[in-house]
């Protein structure tokens, strides 16, 4: 009887810190936009009414600010979304992925030399439009900005199982070497340095998968191209 | 022919404020800025009713009274219920967003992180309200 009281008043402990930890990073995360705002237009100020006057040096080097807090406006964006995830008061209904998959390639900037299809028709599941968005969003993103050959493909499909439903992406990009195939769903990984990637987009993507109690791998080869695969159950509410 | 709007700023950070005159004047525009710090500064300001605005541009985030505390007052007082108060926030929560919308706002403006967007974003703002039929008293 003991041992189960005292498990409850763990799991209710573990509960309360991550919900403060979460709400830390949220907190921390939206304070530090505004200084980063800041920094921005003064910076811009600088540039508009001295421009004209300054070595072609100096203006690289503002502009490389601008970069750089740039750069950190993803950051803290990503860390906003991950600490989101699990807090969302979350209006669920039946999302259609076919039009969650529309939306997005009407509003992100797909190169003129990739092309996205869906393969097979995709599933109507119960969940939140957000999330799910994020999810499909973020591996594309992915899939779009790791991708070196003349003509990029993106495939996208769904086998339906008895319990789940078994989506893929499927890309000709650079791929990814196998020791890193479990590194990368950690946050803050990138596996480029310079890029203006946040390294947050697959930590999200895996956050939310299991927010819904499925499962992400990946199958790749590099040079060839890469394949991520994800479950979602059928009802995620009982599984 | 656009009109010359008289414009509530509820602004509690000196470079937003800054910012914004600043952006007014690259666009040439001539609204007139009625500051006030924070949200009871505002009150006041309207209950004064020197200058009736003919919007108010307000952020979430203000000390004292945050901009829904502010917005349900506004939306209760019957001679100020009809201004259009439009939110200029940092916060694009969905649940910030909702309660805002479901007082009772005329438009809510997320503040980019980059300066040329800002300049877009309230040169349409304000366009759009300079070429609206609006109440004055």
């Amino acid at each position: 009887m003991n041992k189960n009281k005292h498990r409850e008043e763990l799991l209710k402990s573990l509960e309360n810190q991550n919900r403060e930890l979460n709400e830390y990073a949220h907190v921390v995360s939206h304070d530090l936009k505004a200084p980063l705002r800041n920094i921005d237009t003064l910076i811009n100020w600088v540039l508009e009414e001295n421009k004209d006057v300054m070595s072609e040096s100096c203006l690289n080097l503002l502009n490389q600010v601008l970069l750089n807090v740039e750069k950190m406006d993803l950051l803290i964006k990503g860390i906003l979304a991950y600490s989101t995830i699990d807090k969302l008061e979350s209006e669920e209904r039946l999302i259609d992925f076919n039009q969650i998959i529309d939306e997005i390639t009407r509003e992100i900037h797909i190169p003129k030399n990739i092309k996205i299809s869906i393969i097979d028709e995709l599933p109507k599941i119960h969940g939140n439009t957000w999330r799910f968005k994020q999810l499909m969003q973020n591996l594309i993103e992915n899939s779009i900005h790791y991708n070196d050959k003349n003509h990029g493909q993106i495939d996208i499909g769904c086998k339906e199982n008895e319990n789940d439903f078994e989506f893929y992406i499927k890309d000709n990009g650079i791929g990814i070497a196998e020791k890193y195939h479990d590194k990368i769903f950690k946050i803050f990984t990138k596996l480029e340095s310079n890029n203006q990637n946040s390294g947050v987009g697959l930590s999200i993507v895996k956050k939310i998968v299991e927010y819904y109690k499925g499962s992400i791998w990946l199958e790749s080869k590099e040079n060839i191209g890469t394949t991520f695969y994800f479950t979602l159950p059928k009802n995620y509410a009982t599984a | 022919m656009s009109k010359s709007l008289n414009i509530l700023l509820i602004e509690d950070d000196a470079i937003e404020v800054m910012k914004f005159y600043r952006v007014l004047k690259k666009l040439e525009f001539n609204h007139q800025i009625i500051e006030a710090t924070n949200g009871e500064e505002a009150l006041d300001i309207l209950n004064k009713k020197e200058i009736v605005p003919d919007i108010i541009i307000l952020d979430l985030n203000m000390p004292k009274l945050n901009g829904i505390e502010f917005l349900n007052i506004l939306k209760t007082d019957d001679a100020l219920k009809f201004i259009p108060a439009i939110m200029l926030t940092t916060s694009n929560n969905h649940k910030d967003v909702m309660e805002c919308y479901k007082i009772g706002i005329a438009g809510y403006i997320l503040k980019p992180l980059k300066y040329e967007e800002y300049v877009d974003r309230i040169g349409k703002l304000l366009t759009y309200w300079s070429i609206n039929e609006i109440i004055s008293q």
